[in-house]
């Protein structure tokens, strides 16, 4: 045979290239029309006086000029960090603290598998009977549990309305419990993963259990927490849904968070755009929160070429 | 006592002082659902929901059983829409070269991370131009949004496990790549496709903000937007017997399941975040 | 049968960088058996995998029956695969994977079940046809692996390292029972594998690859006995070819090869070309190749035993130059009646016409061609 042509460098027919487009084109439909869009949209409407009467003006900066002068800001805006800080801390300590106690102390015993169970069942829970009980100690009529206790022992003689009180901390606390489980999770298999020999050797060496945690378990803990922290930041910073169903931003506005905020304007009080100026400076928040936790990742690693070519 | 008993006791104590509200709430519930708390007398007139439409302090709402019936059907399409688009899409991510892939893919692990939920006002009146308030349509294309990329990114993890042999040897033997997804791939990935309905489930059916949101018909709600009417009074009065009555029977099922699978909710949990 | 010509694989895109495989020229007969035999990363799974239709050549060729088939489908090119893995599909039973290249090209079940059974009872394996595949040990799913490539009757097997995960003494049976198999449906094959005596042993013809070219395609003695390289010399051969640094010259009329601890003068029967001469090169000889001679016989080297390995079928005798002059080690193999200890002053001798000269200057190309 004679075949003196060179063959062409090999070109993919064009419905071979467009195949893989057809497994990823509901979800990018869905994305482009409720996630894409509305961020665009949230960005316009930030821009006008869209409210009730549904005509929208453009009045340029105004919504932004109106939020920073807005008396509520300070409040609100301690109030977001206030919630943020303290739950991450609480969450993180516990999630910590369980996670060593069921993966070192422990490791392999029954007791550790019905903590972990029973640690996970806030979470598994839907959040609308979750927060009753929640409710149900703190309620500020003498059915409460605590109150019951406080005036069975005579400490109190009337029902302390602890919502009114302590509103941030109960919010903080209901929060708290049900996050737990998911550092604990990523916490507990990281410990899981460390070889049992090194737990071996430094008992030959003779390490205190203090040295172990400090020494062993703790920097293998580094990258888990950095993810845990941040990932659990965005969720605080941004959702509400805890603080809506046990207080509602009240007493007052003593548990309004920035998100929460947001939304009130919106749909309590229909000033659309208003609210969608400040929901903007909370994705801005979150964005640049997303944006750090991708940082600590490497996607190259994550993407890799197919190894069959069509 | 050595001193190994003595450090396991302390542990001991510590973990059950720990756990000890999350056991003091589940036995509440069943308490309080059963029990009178002034009289100290079981009864189950707390469950007279189940033949009776609830009506309490001023909020009055549908039988519950249509309820049911609704939240069954809103919580298996969603599982049914979740894992048919997920799990194509993980498969192109996972599997395919295609132009712009790494950057949807850094897209993708950016929406994962993103709070969709801070878009609710713009999404809300986009739902108003497409007529879709008020509308299951609607709940669902906004659900099954928020939470494709977790499930997405799970699933591409389960599809990066499968080992290239098995697709090779399935296209030597006469697939083509989509009949190798069918037929070996996705048999393949069976438990993480468990795993993922099984968390669509869970997302699903205890769903209540959308609804609140966007749904204003009493008798199109699903059971946690129902309980969220009674929960999230303006009044702040609760009866914690009827609440805890319709919670125990809107959360059994699940416990109960849960308890079967809580192996599953370890491992997936891993699985997303497994490059930490 | 297959032809492949002028094949270059480059991944990504990339130029010249990443070349897996650089020009690849290769000839199969129908029937015949040939080993792609090469060191990790010298582009022979990429070149099986190109014959598989899994990756595309960036350019060349490859001919089935004179048939361009670049870019035909690998469902289409009507070839069976083993994998080292044996990727046995764990969803499915024994009978299912050996039926499934069937049932895709759409034989009724009952057809395929039957033809099923009849593969699997040359492979010896009939009676696992129930069974997952997670229930069966490594040697019963490498025997699923093959059934399931034969069950269809393929034109051209392809065996990517099959026998890797088998342990030693299983692999010599699986060895010779592929090679019967092989001969009796008279299937062309192409097994790729980095264990020499495994491609030695089964193949009618081997290919060398490193670099992603072919360094020696030839029948396995051949190969062994004339390496047309420094590359295949010392890549084949086990305890592996001695290699001494030297410099051909011509002295007194005679051509000798000078090294720092020995001369040797090249017989009158293999002179080489005057344009050799001052030539740096390698001399080259097998272990077997070396003898142990008396104090008094032409051309013997005098050496230092430095370590003696008992083989079994014989000793490895480790030699040094006892003047401290020549860095390279020597080995030689000896019979185990030879009384020999480390220490000892020894004499040796280089059989006849057993030696190769690499030209340093020419890629390590072996100066005399034995034709």
């Amino acid at each position: 045979m004679d075949h003196t042509t060179v063959q062409p460098i090999y070109k993919k027919p064009f419905k071979k290239k467009m195949y893989p487009y057809f497994f990823i084109m509901p979800f990018a439909a869905l994305v482009l029309v409720f996630f894409v869009l509305p961020a665009i949209a949230t960005i316009a409407m930030s821009f006008t006086d869209l409210n009730a009467s549904m005509k929208p003006k453009f009045v340029g900066l105004q919504n932004f000029t109106r939020v920073f002068s807005d008396y509520n800001l300070p409040a609100i805006l301690w109030n977001t960090a206030i919630f943020s800080i303290l739950s991450l801390s609480v969450s993180l300590l516990f999630a910590l603290i369980i996670s060593i106690a069921t993966q070192y102390f422990l490791k392999g015993k029954i007791t550790a598998v019905i903590y972990r169970v029973l640690w996970l069942i806030p979470s598994i829970i839907p959040a609308v009977v979750y927060v009753t009980f929640w409710k149900y100690i703190f309620d500020p009529t003498e059915g409460g549990l605590i109150n019951r206790i406080l005036l069975q022992l005579g400490v109190e003689s009337d029902p302390v309305s602890w919502f009114s009180k302590a509103a941030m901390g109960i919010v903080i606390l209901a929060t708290v419990v049900s996050t737990i489980s998911g550092g604990m999770i990523l916490l507990s298999a990281a410990i899981n993963s460390i070889p049992e020999d090194l737990y071996k050797a430094a008992r030959v060496d003779g390490a205190s259990e203090k040295s172990v945690i400090m020494k062993i378990i703790l920097p293998t803990l580094k990258w888990p927490l950095m993810y845990i922290t941040i990932s659990e930041l965005i969720g605080f910073v941004s959702s509400y849904f805890f603080i809506m169903l046990l207080t509602n931003g009240g007493p007052m506005r003593d548990t309004t968070t920035l998100s929460l905020y947001a939304y009130q304007q919106a749909f309590n009080l229909k000033y659309y755009g208003y609210g969608a100026a400040v929901s903007l400076i909370v994705v801005i928040i979150s964005f640049i929160l997303t944006l750090l936790f991708l940082r600590l990742f490497d996607f190259d690693q994550m993407i890799k070429p197919s190894r069959i070519e069509d | 006592m050595s001193t190994s008993t003595l450090k396991k006791l302390l542990v001991h104590t510590y973990m059950t002082l720990f756990t000890l509200p999350i056991i003091a709430m589940i036995i509440w519930y069943f308490l309080a659902a059963t029990m009178n708390f002034t009289t100290g007398q079981f009864s189950i007139d707390n469950f007279s929901f189940f033949t009776e439409p609830v009506e309490y302090a001023g909020v009055k709402l549908p039988l519950i059983w249509p309820i049911v019936l609704n939240t069954l059907v809103y919580s298996f399409l969603i599982v049914l829409i979740e894992v048919c688009i997920s799990v194509p899409t993980a498969y192109a991510f996972s599997r395919l070269d295609f132009k712009g892939r790494v950057s949807a893919m850094k897209f993708l692990f950016l929406m994962r991370s993103f709070p969709g939920i801070t878009l609710i006002i713009a999404t809300f009146f986009i739902l108003v131009q497409m007529n879709l308030v008020n509308t299951y349509t609607g709940v669902l294309l906004v659900a099954v949004t928020g939470s494709l990329p977790g499930r997405v990114y799970i699933m591409k993890g389960f599809f990066d496990e499968v080992p290239w042999d098995i697709e090779w040897a399935a296209m030597v033997d006469g697939c083509t790549r989509y009949r190798a997804f069918k037929k070996v791939l996705v048999p393949f990935v069976l438990p993480g496709i468990g795993a993922i309905s099984v968390f669509s489930f869970l997302g699903a059916y205890g769903e209540w903000f959308l609804f609140k949101l966007l749904i204003f018909n009493d008798d199109m709600l699903t059971l946690a937007g129902y309980l969220s009417k009674l929960v999230t009074k303006e009044d702040q009065i609760m009866n914690y017997g009827l609440i805890t009555a319709i919670g125990l029977f809107y959360t059994l099922p699940i416990i109960l399941f849960y308890i079967f699978t809580q192996k599953i909710f370890m491992k997936v949990n891993l699985g997303g975040a497994k490059q930490v | 049968m297959i032809t492949l010509r002028n094949i270059v694989k480059e991944y990504d895109g990339k130029q010249d960088s990443g070349r897996a495989v650089d020009g690849l020229n290769l000839e199969i007969n129908k029937g015949e058996f040939v080993a792609l035999l090469g060191p990790s990363g010298c582009g022979k799974t990429t070149t099986l995998m190109m014959l598989a239709g899994l990756l595309k050549p960036t350019s060349g060729e490859i001919l089935f029956n004179g048939k361009l088939v670049n870019h035909v489908e690998p469902k289409d090119r009507n070839i069976g695969m083993v994998f080292q893995s044996y990727a046995l599909y764990p969803h499915l039973s024994v009978r299912d994977n050996i039926a499934f290249p069937l049932r895709e090209r759409k034989i009724p079940k009952q057809e395929a079940y039957e033809r099923a059974k009849e593969t699997s009872k040359i492979l010896q394996i009939d009676h696992l046809l129930d069974r997952k595949p997670s229930q069966l040990s490594g040697g019963q799913q490498q025997r699923v692996a093959m059934a399931r490539a034969l069950s269809k009757n393929p034109e051209i097997l392809l065996l990517d390292e099959p026998m890797s995960n088998l342990d030693a003494r299983l692999k010599l049976d699986v060895r010779d029972e592929i090679r019967k198999i092989q001969r009796n449906l008279g299937v062309t094959t192409i097994i790729v594998t980095h264990d020499q005596e495994e491609a030695l042993a089964i193949s009618d013809r081997v290919a060398i690859l490193n670099g992603g070219q072919i360094q020696q395609y030839a029948p396995p003695h051949e190969l062994f006995n004339h390496p047309v390289n420094l590359f295949v010399a010392s890549f084949l051969g086990n305890p592996p070819m001695n290699l001494v640094q030297g410099e051909l010259r011509e002295m007194n009329g005679n051509q000798v090869v000078v090294t720092e601890g020995f001369e040797y003068l090249l017989p009158a029967d293999r002179r080489l070309d005057k344009a050799h001469m001052g030539k740096s090169v390698k001399f080259g000889i097998r272990p077997h190749d070396i003898a142990i001679c008396s104090p008094t016989d032409h051309q013997r080297i005098k050496m230092k035993v430095d370590l003696v390995e008992h083989l079994g079928s014989g000793k490895l005798v480790k030699v040094i130059d006892p003047l401290g002059k020549l860095d390279t080690m020597i080995r030689l193999l000896t019979g185990n009646e030879a009384e020999i200890e480390s220490g000892d002053e020894v004499y040796i001798k280089f059989k006849e016409n057993k030696f190769h000269l690499f030209d340093m200057n020419d890629n390590g190309r072996n100066l005399l061609q034995y034709k």
